[in-house]
């Protein structure tokens, strides 16, 4: 675990601790916020009662999301202990401990019995697994006959023009990302069956579109310091308009795969 | 100190009916545990909670997305006196045309299943006269002008001793589409009237009853083992070409796990061009339930078949299944094309939008040809469209070595849902945009299937309707519509 642990600090968890972070993206840090959740939880056939696996959980918001909306019962799955500390207690104050629980674990090897789960999420964090192959099949072996996996993250189908190759760049996932069709053969090869992609570019436009507006609130007003972005990052003006550039041209966006373990 | 709260979410109020005495009573429509609930209570017999969805997300879709401007009757029968559902119909109240008219023609039948909303049987030996029959269809071409489609349905209607000059009936008035609802029995049994029956094709549908594959099932619903019949009659339809919807009654623990097996079938079969699933309605007989039906325990939402279908069907995804805008909150269609690798799913490829406003409104949407095209244009400009790429790709696959001209409604494959409103989901809202419609035997009213099988059918409407509409204080002096606003506000000073 201690690898897949230090290759993710690495990216974007260390970064999302920074206060202005937290200030530029908002309560959901994946793409889309609560609105992209419940449309992969319909997606994946979330149903009451189901039992349902929401890997690399973060805070645990979308488990909250998809055991209040949808009449789930919601196992968190995180390696980072802050995470699910937060997680638990977030959950218990919001009245749904008993829809919710959280466990700390690894893609790699999930700490759940085979044929566990009925449905398995897991937001914008694939591109972060290093062995991704792995963590499919595990996915597979935790999930009953006919159960879904439902999957949110970026794809990158052409190189990553050199300004995007920065810290932003990398808080978004964006180097890391594969291409779709990398990703729908990873999940042929997993052995999930009827893998569906559907583009979901709105939800990065939305949040280009908030960093954005924040960034001139942030510019315009006398901000803490605690609100200064890190002096390493430039102007992320450019950056900004380089990614939607990019988005446009095909060269990366947001997607949701959904797939059906055979039986 | 924070206020109380309350468990569930709070959507909406409606006006419901006691699911004991039919009386128009209050209600109100929440969330809770990711399900949609109907709250409800009458004076006289207490509270009551309905499932009416377990999927928040399809229900709001259905209810905010799915709408079109209602289409309306050419006039309406009856006048709004006791209020719905107590003035069918169709009164100037209802919001919505008949997309389908049924016309039933007997009461004899030669089943006698333990579950039927109609309550026929054997035993009951009336059949309608011609003159009455054509009395019923020219009230239907009088409300629709052109009816859509009529089905002529019973009991069960090919025992009439005169079902042919029925057939030839309703091909002399303008009637777009002829279905007959039947449980295939006469077809299995009787070559020389399938041939007849085939001389009415094109244009002409059978409405197949296809509940199981299963002995026990067809036991309990249709009180005999139709395996058989099934067989034959299908062997049959397929040989003489004759189109045919397979229609199951899905009763919960009896059959719903096979609702992706008769899909299947269907789409097998030359002669089957869909598939509709309908939960049983509580009305009518309903039989071979352990100690009654229980609502709590045997009701089946649309929701709930809707989710089975693409569990069990997996080529299905959820934007495929989708609410039909005429009539949303009980009606969910998907379109495929019938293809010999299997079914491509195509009705997620068509922009809701484009779903709701085009053509009349009316369930049967691959005869409208502004839909069709539409269809058939994707084909051609699928390269601009790049979320449906991928469909298009594997839908191109799929076609061999077919060429594009010979695509056509022969391909289209519909599975629809169908859920008829009973006492206990009662949504005044939702029955007045009700599209089944039967036609009342004395041929002067036109009343929705849903409210007709609780309200009006045989004895209900001295027994039950007349009692509710003596209880009734308040007489409604007309109906809520805007020609009445705008006269009212002309005549003041």
């Amino acid at each position: 675990m201690s690898a897949t642990v230090r290759s993710m600090t690495g990216c974007c968890a260390e970064l999302y601790e920074l206060p202005v972070v937290g200030y530029l993206l908002g309560q959901s840090f994946h793409p889309g916020g609560p609105k992209l959740t419940r449309q992969l939880a319909s997606a994946s056939l979330v149903s009451p009662n189901a039992e349902v696996l929401d890997l690399a959980c973060g805070n645990g918001n979308s488990a909250r999301i998809v055991a209040a909306d949808f009449g789930a019962t919601v196992t968190g799955c995180d390696f980072s202990a802050v995470n699910l500390q937060r997680a638990a207690s977030t959950s218990i104050a919001a009245g749904l401990e008993r829809q919710t629980m959280f466990v700390r674990g690894s893609a790699q090897r999930l700490p759940f019995d085979a044929r566990s789960f009925d449905v398995a999420l897991c937001e914008c964090s694939l591109c972060l697994f290093e062995d991704l192959d792995g963590a499919l099949q595990e996915i597979f072996r935790a999930l009953k006959p006919g159960g879904r996996i439902g999957v949110s993250d970026f794809f990158l189908n052409a190189a990553v023009p050199g300004i995007l190759d920065g810290l932003l760049g990398q808080a978004l996932c964006v180097a890391s990302a594969r291409s779709t069709d990398a990703l729908r053969l990873a999940f042929t090869q997993a052995g999930f069956e009827h893998v569906r992609v559907r583009i979901v570019n709105w939800a990065l436009v939305e949040m280009i579109s908030r960093v954005r507006h924040r960034l001139d609130v942030l510019a315009a007003s006398a901000s803490s310091p605690d609100l200064a972005l890190p002096t390493d990052w430039g102007d992320p003006g450019p950056v900004l308009a380089a990614l939607e550039h990019f988005i446009d041209a095909g060269g990366t966006g947001y997607l949701i795969i959904t797939a059906r373990k055979p039986g | 100190m924070a206020a109380k709260q309350r468990p569930y979410q709070y959507y909406d109020s409606t006006i419901s009916l006691c699911s004991t005495c039919l009386t128009r009573i209050d209600a109100k429509i929440v969330f809770q545990d990711g399900c949609v609930w109907m709250l409800k209570r009458c004076p006289e017999h207490g509270p009551e909670r309905v499932l009416m969805a377990d999927d928040i997300g399809y229900y709001k879709l259905a209810r905010e997305t799915f709408i079109k401007t209602p289409e309306q009757v050419i006039a309406p029968n009856t006048a709004a006196k006791f209020g719905c559902p107590y003035d069918c119909g169709i009164c100037p109240d209802h919001e919505q045309h008949g997309c389908t008219l049924l016309i039933e023609v007997t009461d004899n039948c030669n089943l006698r299943c333990p579950t039927c909303y109609a309550g026929s049987g054997p035993e009951r030996q009336t059949h309608r006269s011609l003159e009455q029959i054509a009395r019923m269809l020219d009230r239907a071409v009088a409300n629709e002008g052109e009816p859509s489609i009529i089905q002529i349905s019973g009991g069960e209607p090919t025992v009439h001793p005169q079902f042919f000059e029925i057939l030839d009936l309703v091909r002399q008035r303008p009637v777009r589409h002829l279905m007959v609802n039947t449980n295939g029995v006469r077809i299995a049994n009787d070559g020389d009237f399938a041939k007849r029956l085939a001389d009415y094709s094109p244009g002409l549908e059978i409405y197949l009853q296809f509940d199981s594959f299963r002995a026990g099932v067809l036991q309990a619903l249709r009180g005999t083992d139709l395996r058989n019949a099934h067989k034959r009659a299908i062997g049959r339809l397929n040989e003489l070409g004759i189109h045919t919807t397979l229609v199951a009654t899905v009763r919960r623990g009896l059959n719903e796990d096979e609702l992706g097996e008769i899909i299947d079938y269907g789409t097998q079969q030359p002669c089957v061009r869909g598939v509709t699933f309908q939960p049983v309605q509580a009305a009518g007989r309903l039989e071979g339930y352990e100690h009654g039906y229980d609502a709590e325990r045997d009701r089946l939402t649309l929701t709930e078949i809707r989710r089975k279908i693409l569990q069990q069907f997996p080529a299905f995804a959820p934007e495929d299944l989708i609410p039909v805008p005429c009539h949303p909150d009980h009606l969910a269609m998907a379109y495929a094309l019938k293809l010999e690798k299997g079914l491509l799913p195509l009705t997620g490829l068509v922009d809701p939008e484009f779903l709701i406003e085009a053509g009349r409104a009316t369930i049967t949407y691959e005869r409208d040809p502004a839909i069709r095209e539409h269809f058939l244009n994707l084909f051609s400009t699928h390269h601009s469209i790049s979320s449906q790429t991928e469909a298009m790709t594997g839908f191109l696959d799929g076609l061999g070595n077919r060429t594009m001209s010979d695509l056509s409604y022969a391909n289209i494959f519909r599975v629809l849902i169908v859920e008829f409103i009973d006492a206990h989901t009662f949504d005044l809202r939702a029955v007045r945009k009700t599209c089944v419609h039967i036609v009342h035997p004395d041929g002067n009213r036109v009343i929705p299937f849903d409210t007709y099988n609780l309200l009006y059918r045989d004895d209900l409407q001295a027994q039950v309707l007349e009692p509710l509409r003596n209880r009734r204080n308040t007489v409604l002096n007309g109906p809520i519509s805007l020609a009445r606003y705008k006269t009212a506000t002309a005549t003041q000073p």
